[in-house]
């Protein structure tokens, strides 16, 4: 990669995208510009129906139908690749292959050794040892969160794609797989782009964080977030940038729960 | 301290003992219904308020099995059509499978057979037996086709329906791991289609197992059907009570079986 491009790994360049809802056409993202550098982390932040998942989505390469370009590493994204790791909301790991299983078949290499080897170590990097030959439906919510991050993690992608990772998860498990995500990304050194509608858990994140607002989904702000790590969520600089993202972005818009479609 | 343990095991003795009763309970009323008709059958006999020619007493159905079983004309028979529904069965369960994952993957093969098996689902095998003895004549053939036919559709419906309803969110896990067709097939489709599959297999043979009596009673020398239906000539209803049973006890075991085959293959439920 040549240094013109290292600012513009990821390029979203005019960006658009309706769905055909009942045969009229409903823009969920309206001329999205965002250029995001190798290795930074990103958390995007906005209420309910403000296209945040779409655009994950787009980024993916599940969403193929779209106007302007998103560009990853010179290449413009047309489909699926396995440079790019997905963590849904919910785990959606295979119910009827154990989490060896799970992170096997995530696996093409066909050394059988070196595949095993490879999911000893991602088991191993989310904190699973001892649970390799559990079903899925065995684990709590939040070990199965781990068992997709690692399943996503295990083709070392160069950009990982989270859509409220912890959405579902209690509390003090959702603090805990925050600090993970941090360990795992100063580890992998891979670029990583959180959704969320959880501003603690982005200011706790993000290098970066782009604001969102709804209708049609467009970019309203893109806040730097320069404090150290690890942050102190009880810090005057913590709580003040805090309630300005809230204040700012958030009163005029009720916050509800945001489900992906 | 030492009260409070006191207490712990009694409860807990008390809840061994309490589902000891209630494993007892469940066993009884399982069998209840059939004790009961089975009793209040015989109190009829024994008071001739029944007329034995008509409906036999419990104890001489009984009896009369038990003869059957000792000269080996029942095992004998119900062998012959236990062959029967094997040979049928096993051509239904290879083409439904096969067909049923070939229409639930392509929407195209699913167009154009759907209007096909739409109309030849809903004619039951029974209307089958005119043709099935004009082109396959009265042998073992025919036999074979209507338990082919019996246990086909139920197999192919539910096949294709749980493939076609592989989970949308796992498909796409598929797609972003980039996960080759042929893989996709054998390690998401399929597993997510078992229980499906299994529903089919199982109507299937039930299904099977009726067509098998129905093709018996038309035109056969041997099996469980001729036997209900030459002792009706012969005006031997204990007899035929007894191959009805005999029909009914085996149907179950057959779905005991598949059941626990289905278990253990899909154990993650």
């Amino acid at each position: 990669m040549d240094t013109e491009n290292k600012d513009e790994y990821l390029k979203i360049d005019k960006l658009s995208k309706s769905f055909i809802v009942d045969g009229e056409q409903l823009k969920v993202l309206n001329n999205i510009n965002l250029s995001i550098k190798s290795g930074e982390f990103i958390c995007i932040v906005g209420s309910s129906g403000c296209g945040k998942s779409t655009l994950l989505r787009i980024i993916s390469g599940l969403e193929t139908e779209y106007s302007g370009d998103v560009i990853l590493n010179n290449k413009r994204i047309v489909k699926p690749g396995l440079d790019r790791g997905f963590v849904f909301q919910e785990p959606r790991l295979f119910p009827w292959l154990t989490i060896e299983g799970n992170l096997m078949y995530a696996l093409q290499e066909k050394n059988k050794q070196e595949k095993k080897n490879n999911v000893k170590k991602h088991i191993e990097l989310v904190g699973l040892e001892g649970f390799e030959n559990v079903y899925p439906h065995q684990l709590s919510g939040g070990m199965a969160q781990r068992a997709s991050i690692a399943r996503a993690l295990i083709n070392r992608p160069d950009i990982l794609l989270l859509d409220e990772p912890f959405g579902a998860l209690d509390a003090f498990t959702k603090i805990q797989m925050q600090k993970e995500m941090l360990r795992i990304h100063s580890a992998e050194k891979s670029t990583m782009i959180l959704v969320t509608h959880d501003i603690d858990e982005a200011v706790y994140l993000a290098d970066r964080i782009i604001v969102m607002s709804s209708r049609p989904g467009s970019i309203k702000e893109i806040l730097p977030v320069n404090l150290t790590r690890p942050r102190n969520r009880n810090s005057k600089d913590f709580l003040s940038l805090r309630k300005l993202i809230y204040d700012n972005f958030f009163t005029d818009e009720e916050v509800t729960d945001d489900y992906a479609i | 301290m030492s009260s409070e343990l006191i207490r712990n095991r009694a409860r807990k003795l008390n809840k061994t003992n309490n589902n000891k009763f209630k494993k007892l309970s469940n066993f009884v009323e399982y069998f209840l219904l059939v004790i009961i008709v089975i009793a209040t059958w015989q109190i009829l006999e024994n008071m001739q308020i029944v007329d034995p020619v008509t409906l036999p007493s419990p104890l001489q159905i009984f009896e009369t099995f038990w003869l059957m079983l000792l000269s080996g004309e029942l095992l004998k028979n119900i062998f012959v059509s236990i062959v029967r529904v094997s040979q049928g069965y096993a051509l239904a369960v290879i083409i439904g499978i096969i067909f049923g994952i070939a229409i639930g993957l392509s929407a195209r093969l699913n167009r154009i057979t759907d209007f096909v098996i739409q109309i030849l689902k809903p004619i039951p095998p029974i209307a089958w037996i005119p043709l099935a003895i004009l082109w396959l004549g009265i042998g073992e053939t025919s036999k074979i086709f209507l338990i082919f036919l019996g246990a086909f559709f139920p197999i192919l419906i539910n096949v294709t329906d749980g493939i076609r309803q592989t989970d949308k969110k796992l498909i796409e896990v598929a797609k972003v791991l980039e996960t080759p067709k042929i893989n996709f097939i054998i390690k998401v489709v399929i597993p997510s289609a078992l229980p499906s599959i299994f529903t089919g297999l199982r109507v299937g043979i039930g299904s099977a197992w009726m067509c098998v009596v129905a093709a018996e009673l038309i035109a056969s020398d041997q099996g469980v059907g001729y036997m209900i239906m030459n002792a009706r000539q012969l005006s031997q209803p204990d007899v035929v009570i007894v191959g009805m049973l005999a029909i009914g006890f085996i149907g179950k075991i057959i779905d005991v079986i598949l059941k626990t085959i289905e278990n253990r293959l899909i154990k993650w439920n």
